[in-house]
């Protein structure tokens, strides 16, 4: 035999599916809306840990995107201005050699004498570069000492420099030390100041050779360190590809199933509604 | 041919009285609690003559209401689970909204902060960015203030609902208590019938009671209904109630239960329904869940302060050992977090952060000693406790050289130390000078970054929290357990409301209104009624034509 349902199940259990499907209604709406699923700890635990890692970890290799490009200008700077001081040096010697070679009048001496002088200042100046923010490239951490006060003072920096991190584990060298050019500037000043040499001796040509070969070996580093920084920058994209990706399949709506669950729930609550409704009306006092 | 008027109108008034039954389950078939009633209808003496035994008539013997014991007993329990998942469920939620899905909170915070951190390591010299640093080490201690507060506020939110929760307990036990004499007496004065309605209500009350804490009901055959709490306090003895008092305290919110008098503490008994779900929720999610948060927060700042103090600052001065610092406890945190209550003069250090646990513990004085337990766990970890004593495995050393022993009578004799609480609260910069944020290396100049770079790699360390897991492993395992306790009462709770749902629907059937089922009996009765008046009527038309005749 049935059992009988008392009057009260029937309106207890319409409105009991009515906020049922209500309460789906909304959280479908919700996802379309935002474009984001409600990702909450007591749905998915797991994903939500998994979100904590994901996260963190765009977040740092986009810093490690943001240090990249940081130590690419400054890699950029040094690459030129180390490729001033080899062009630079490179003048020198042939001077050098020119001075030491054939007869020159005391006219033409002084000329030389002149470019000596000019080549001092130049690559004094290029030893002193600066970056962007005032500090000093190639002083080591002293970074608010120049390197050289003068073509005749010691070095006043130290060998320490900047590291920058480009990838977890992976820093590039990004502070440089201009230790080694002291002979060379000492040279350049000798020749262009004093009027009673008329020779390069040999301790003097080396000390040129001697700076254009830290010139050279500087930029190799750089320049390796420039080739690790774009290898960084590529697997760091890559790495960032797939995160971002398994984030967005984690995260992100997906309409076709938010608007098919919209559409059924919509479905379901007009049908509790016109149940509702219609049992309801039906009544044998409707009959008496 | 007067017995058969007074035997047709015998039916009439029985009729009528059924009417009047049928017409009051039709008004209440929509009352909360409200059981079908039927009538009892029976004949009347009969009247023994020489020609046989004439009958004479109807009599309504008795009104009785649609119950069923084993569905009520059924849906109590059922209804004490339910208000316990509910309660437990709401504050989960609510941790849940604090916490956030991990991409806005306390670990998206840190991340920003070592970001910020490269950031200095990138430029060293750069003022400006030092600057923006400490202005992300700031949000970040701000943060922590917050996501504290938060849940303080949440805390103090379930406090005051307990406490509500309390005084609904005690309004419904003092009507039951009422309706428990009112029964009684009615009992005592009609011993053959029922008072319906007013068992209805009681009966209503005692399912609603049974939504707010774990009861058992006990019928005392006089027509009372006692109602017990926990280990059997009596919450309603007949005509009696005894009050409970919810109320924080400093070592935690208690249940006491007030019995000529006298105040008994009964907070571990109560487990069930929305007050044990409420406090449960605190003492097993909210405040172990609190105390981890502490844990990590202050082993990053301790990794932090330790790091930076290894370094040089822009002007070539050692790094600050307060980068962070906690209401005082700072360089290495080594210091009293709270005692409660403060008075008792116990006093706690924290001798190694990695052996920390998130665990809360507790002094009682049991037996004549102090023994030291880990709150929620009734076995001591350590027995008859004096003097200052390092807790072995828990980085912490107790000292209770100034406890009493014995306490008196007006003293403490539980004492209640969070190693945890106040870290968040207080958390807070110690460096506020971009200069002296310590980004060189020991005697390096300020273009160094090795200090930087080592202080910005904490976040990648594996050992920073507990000697074994990184920051963010500490978060993740965080939201993950949470994340299962969350789903894990979700779960139980659904499970739960359908349990109800349908022993509810079950218990509506067996004693609900069915208002079409109302119906044909009112045809039926309207019929018996009519062939009743029809008797009348021809008992009438016999006695004018019997009167016509005689006249």
């Amino acid at each position: 035999m049935d059992s009988r349902i008392s009057s009260a199940t029937y309106f207890n259990q319409g409105l009991a599916g009515m906020t049922t499907a209500q309460n789906a209604i909304a959280k479908a709406m919700q996802e379309i809306s935002s474009g984001q699923k409600e990702i909450r700890a007591s749905s998915d635990p797991s994903t939500t840990a998994s979100l904590v890692e994901l996260d963190r970890s765009v977040s740092r290799l986009q810093q490690y995107q943001r240090n990249a490009d940081a130590a690419d200008a400054r890699l950029g700077q040094a690459e030129n201005t180390l490729q001033g001081m080899s062009e630079t040096l490179s003048r020198a010697r042939e001077l050098a050699i020119q001075f030491n070679n054939g007869v020159h009048d005391d006219v033409s001496r002084q000329a030389m004498r002149d470019e000596f002088g000019q080549l001092r200042d130049q690559m004094l100046s290029l030893a002193n570069t600066r970056d962007e923010r005032g500090d000093y490239l190639f002083s080591g951490s002293q970074v608010g000492t120049a390197p050289y006060a003068s073509a005749v003072s010691a070095f006043a920096g130290d060998t320490r420099g900047l590291n920058i991190s480009v990838a977890e584990g992976r820093s590039v060298r990004a502070g440089w030390t201009a230790e080694g050019l002291q002979g060379a500037l000492q040279t350049l000043d000798d020749m262009a100041s004093d009027t009673s040499l008329t020779t390069v001796d040999a301790a003097r040509f080396d000390s040129l050779v001697q700076a254009q070969d830290l010139a050279i070996t500087l930029r190799a580093q750089v320049g390796n360190s420039m080739n690790a920084v774009e290898l960084a920058r590529a697997d760091n994209e890559g790495e960032l590809y797939g995160y971002t990706a398994t984030l967005s399949a984690l995260r992100d709506t997906d309409y076709a199933s938010a608007i098919t669950e919209l559409n059924k729930q919509t479905l379901v609550l007009q049908a509790t509604q016109s149940t509702l409704a219609r049992v309801q009306g039906l009544s044998l006092f409707n009959e008496l | 041919m007067a017995d058969f008027l007074s035997t047709s109108v015998s039916g009439l008034n029985s009729v009528q009285r059924a009417l009047d039954v049928l017409s009051h389950n039709i008004s209440n078939a929509y009352t909360e609690g409200y059981s079908r009633q039927t009538v009892t209808l029976s004949t009347r003496v009969p009247q023994q003559t020489g020609q046989g035994s004439i009958g004479s008539g109807t009599a309504l013997t008795d009104v009785s209401r649609a119950f069923d014991q084993f569905l009520n007993g059924t849906l109590q329990t059922a209804l004490t689970e339910q208000g316990r998942l509910q309660q437990r469920d709401s504050v989960l939620g609510q941790m849940e909204d604090i916490l956030g899905d991990g991409s806005n909170g306390l670990s998206r915070w840190m991340t920003d902060f070592f970001n910020a951190a490269q950031d200095v390591a990138n430029n060293p010299s750069d003022v400006a960015v030092r600057t923006s640093f400490l202005g992300m080490a700031s949000s970040l201690a701000d943060q922590v203030n917050t996501l504290d507060r938060r849940f303080a506020e949440l805390e103090q939110g379930i406090d005051r609902q307990a406490s509500r929760t309390g005084s609904e307990i005690n309004e419904m036990t003092g009507e039951l208590s009422k309706l428990n004499a009112t029964i009684v007496d009615l009992r005592h004065t009609f011993p053959d019938h029922e008072p319906n309605d007013l068992l209805d209500r009681r009966d209503l009350l005692l399912r609603n009671l049974s939504e707010k804490v774990d009861i058992k009901t006990f019928n005392d055959g006089e027509g009372n209904v006692n109602v017990t709490l926990g280990n059997g306090e009596w919450l309603v003895l007949a005509d009696r109630q005894n009050p409970i008092v919810v109320a924080p305290t400093a070592t935690g919110t208690k249940v006491l239960v007030q019995n000529k008098g006298q105040s008994k503490d009964i907070t571990s008994q109560v487990t069930g329904g929305e007050l044990g779900g409420l406090l449960r929720a605190k003492t097993e999610v909210l405040d172990p869940l609190r105390a981890e948060l502490g844990r990590v927060v202050l082993s990053f700042a301790d990794a932090f302060n330790t790091q930076h103090a290894l370094g040089d600052d822009l002007d070539g001065n050692q790094g600050s050992a307060s980068f962070f610092t906690v209401d005082g406890l700072s360089p290495s945190f080594v210091g009293q977090p709270k005692v409660e209550p403060a008075a008792s003069g116990v006093t706690m250090s924290i001798t190694n952060i990695d052996e920390l646990s998130a665990s809360d513990f507790s002094l009682k004085y049991v037996s004549n000693q102090w023994n030291l337990y880990k709150v929620g766990d009734d076995t001591p970890i350590m027995s008859g406790v004096s003097g200052s004593v390092a807790v072995p495995g828990e980085g912490i050393t107790i000292d209770l050289s100034s406890l009493p022993d014995p306490p008196a009578a007006h003293e403490p004799r539980e004492i209640v130390i969070r190693p945890m609480a106040g870290v968040m609260r207080d958390f807070t910069m110690g460096v506020t000078d971009p200069r002296a944020v310590a980004a060189a290396t020991d005697g390096a100049g300020p273009g160094d970054n090795g200090n930087m770079l080592a202080l910005s790699g904490i976040g990648s360390q594996q050992d920073v929290v507990h000697g074994d897991s990184s920051l963010n492993n500490a978060f993740a395992n965080l939201m993950a357990g949470f994340g299962s306790e969350a789903r894990g009462t979700r779960v139980s709770l659904d499970a739960q409301s359908l349990l109800v749902t349908q022993t509810q629907d079950r218990r509506e059937s067996s004693v609900g209104v069915n208002l079409d089922e109302e119906a044909a009996n009112l045809v039926r009765l309207q019929n018996h009624y009519m062939a009743l008046s029809k008797s009348i009527s021809v008992a009438d038309t016999l006695f004018q034509s019997l009167l016509q005749a005689a006249s």
